[in-house]
């Protein structure tokens, strides 16, 4: 059975293209609004990928309750040091600066989860 | 350069950088001086904020430029443009890290009209980038703090390259 994997970000364009990506790779997408949404969603996800600037929960704040769960990797347009170091105090396992390359996306996710 | 020279300057380097990075290659046209002309039928507007400085930025464009640079037929143009503005403003924030500016932004605010047109008002007139047939404005709106300096300091740039991955 394909691994499941959680889009969590508050752009369709965005949900769609990694939902794309990660299909091609052979992966199923679970897709996720918000923080809120992806919290519920969560559940028989073999990791997830999330955005940063969400309404309602942002991509920090869903890391610290859902990394004991999952792997995260935080696909965002920042690139700043100091919120990176906090996406991976609060239990991250990568980063990715939009707009991302399908490749680069997948062997990150190959990387984690196989 | 005055900040808004820079600001303006920056905003032009981060347009063509995403357009490119989306497969589009674009040139930039001269500031229009007259509201005439623009064709902007969609734009998304977000805000942001700082100690030194608050301002908006708003990226319109015409269908055709649109269609240029959307990436699956699935995509409302609305969410596009969204994700564009957003984009757009990531690039910028990142940009300005390397001037020790740090800012907060909201997320876009969609509008759509016919001829989309902002305040011809010096350093408000929007940049133009013609993507083949189309064209795309971005309408930067910065106050600043009197005695503002920007000062590029390479070591202090984003440390994230975009598309790369970091694996903690």
């Amino acid at each position: 059975m394909n691994k499941r994997i959680l889009v969590v970000d508050d752009s369709p364009s965005v949900r769609q293209q990694v939902a794309m990506c990660l299909e091609q790779g052979g992966y199923q997408v679970v897709e996720a609004n918000d923080g809120v949404e992806g919290l519920e969603r969560l559940g028989g996800c073999a990791m997830a990928i999330c955005d940063v600037n969400m309404p309602r929960m942002g991509g920090i704040e869903f890391a610290e309750k859902a990394a004991g769960a999952v792997p995260i990797v935080m696909l965002t347009t920042e690139g700043r040091a100091e919120l990176i170091a906090k996406a991976r105090a609060a239990g991250a396992k990568g980063w990715m600066v939009k707009p991302f390359k399908p490749e680069q996306l997948l062997s990150a996710v190959k990387k984690i989860v196989g | 350069m005055t900040p808004h020279e820079t600001f303006a300057a920056l905003l032009s380097e981060c347009g063509r950088a995403l357009f490119e990075a989306y497969g589009v290659s674009s040139t930039e046209a001269s500031r229009p001086a007259r509201v005439e002309g623009l064709d902007a039928r969609v734009a998304a507007i977000i805000g942001f904020t700082g100690d030194s400085l608050r301002g908006s930025l708003m990226l319109g464009m015409n269908p055709e430029a649109l269609e240029a640079s959307r990436q699956t037929e699935r995509d409302r143009p609305q969410d596009w443009i969204a994700e564009l503005t957003n984009q757009l403003v990531g690039r910028f924030k990142n940009r300005l890290a390397a001037y020790d500016v740090d800012i907060v932004i909201t997320t876009p605010l969609v509008i759509r009209g016919e001829r989309l047109s902002p305040v011809m008002d010096g350093d408000a007139a929007p940049l133009v980038w013609t993507l083949g047939e189309g064209r795309a404005y971005g309408w930067l709106d910065v106050e600043v703090q009197p005695g503002l300096e920007l000062v590029e300091r390479p070591g202090a740039a984003a440390v994230a390259a975009e598309g790369e991955a970091l694996l903690f």
